[in-house]
């Protein structure tokens, strides 16, 4: 009899616990689904970021000379590497997505929780670089720099300067996202996770 | 009985021991890692704060005076400052991780990696940032007619060079950091 009671009371703590361990998994899911969605926004704006533009650079006789110029983001190494960091970025909240949605039913053995850890901290690296780049190199953009005599492009190719702005907004808002998915999943090391998800008979 | 709760005391304090070497282990390891990071951050600052260039550019018979500096690229700027924040968070989180370290304060350590993760963030962030602007002045940008600077302050972009690549290390050893602390609650989960 008592020994019932003792396995009711192990019982009922334990499907607690498997609650609360779903309500934050169901958090961390979407948000995950939320940076996917950021990071894969600012990698498709900035990658099909192009605006072409037709200058006239001067008149021979009536007709005036026109020259037809195009600004894309392969021109610029800093905006490659925003594309390519943001589309690993997405990539990788992909792969986690489908991790969590495919994963559950196996148990949290060995070095997983860590890896996954581990690789959110990598990815998270990668954007905060890539943001950095395609930030600075946008201030250049709008600003110039009249020490190395560079002009500032913005002012002729402005729907391309404001595109990159959004792709560059939705990236800094896919970065915040993941550190605060690393942080989560680094929370999630600490909590004592020794129990199997399908309850012994 | 009496004799198997023996050997399971005994066992316990054997293990105990074993933690506590561990402790002492990755203690080593921490503080040799955010000295590592001390160290490069604070050579990348001091060779961006003291790398200056003046020369005289003579330009259809008139003499220009062009300086580069630090000041005059706010990637740059950027750049140090985010490095003089990683260095003195790498000088106080030594002391600080230690100190939570040996009174076994478990927030703490989680507060440290945290921020560890963060200043990670932030100085991956400016060495993209140096990174693009490096490449601009390196090769310059034909589509938008921006002129290659190194070609004059080549002393100034080798000195930048050196700094960026020493930062790279030292963000990569902040990296490690989060790394071993992660392993290390991974360790301590598991057990």
């Amino acid at each position: 009899m008592a020994s019932r009671n003792g396995e009711e009371k192990v019982e009922h703590g334990f499907n607690d616990f498997h609650e609360t361990k779903k309500k934050n998994d169901w958090i961390l899911l979407s948000l995950r689904v939320v940076a996917f969605f950021a990071t894969a926004a600012a990698t498709l704006v900035m990658a099909l970021n192009k605006q072409t533009k037709s200058f006239v650079i001067g008149t021979v006789g009536n007709t005036p000379l026109t020259a037809t110029l195009s600004a894309k983001f392969n021109q610029t190494p800093a905006f490659v590497f925003f594309v390519i960091a943001n589309g690993n970025a997405s990539l990788h909240n992909l792969v986690m997505i489908a991790l969590d949605i495919l994963g559950p039913q196996y148990d949290y053995k060995g070095l997983r929780l860590a890896l996954i850890a581990i690789l959110d901290m990598l990815t998270m690296a990668l954007a905060s670089a890539g943001d950095g780049a395609a930030t600075f190199m946008s201030a250049l953009g709008r600003n110039g720099n009249s020490h190395a005599r560079w002009d500032k492009i913005c002012d002729k190719f402005e729907s391309y300067c404001n595109r990159g702005g959004g792709a560059l907004i939705a990236s800094f808002i896919g970065f915040i996202l993941l550190l605060i998915i690393t942080v989560m999943s680094i929370s999630k090391l600490l909590k004592p996770n020794r129990i199997n998800h399908a309850p012994s008979p | 009985m009496g004799n198997q709760s023996k050997t399971s005391v005994d066992g316990v304090h054997s293990d105990v021991k074993v933690l506590e070497m561990k402790t002492k282990r990755s203690n080593v390891l921490d503080v040799l890692l955010r000295v590592l990071g001390f160290l490069l951050t604070l050579t990348a600052t001091i060779i961006v704060g003291f790398g200056k260039e003046t020369k005289v550019i003579s330009y259809a018979s008139l003499q220009f005076k062009v300086t580069a500096k630090w000041e005059y690229m706010s990637a740059i700027v950027f750049f140090l400052v985010t490095n003089a924040i990683g260095c003195s968070y790498a000088a106080i989180s030594m002391v600080v991780s230690t100190i939570a370290r040996t009174s076994g304060n478990k927030t703490a350590l989680l507060i440290i990696t945290l921020l560890d993760l963060v200043i990670m963030a932030l100085l991956f962030s400016a060495n993209g940032a140096a990174g693009a602007v490096g490449v601009l002045g390196q090769k310059g940008n034909s589509h938008v007619q921006w002129m290659k600077v190194c070609n004059v302050f080549d002393a100034y972009c080798r000195h930048m060079t050196v700094a960026l690549v020493l930062s790279i290390i030292g963000s990569t050893v902040f990296l490690l950091l989060v790394a071993h602390s992660l392993f290390k609650l991974h360790y301590y989960r598991s057990n």
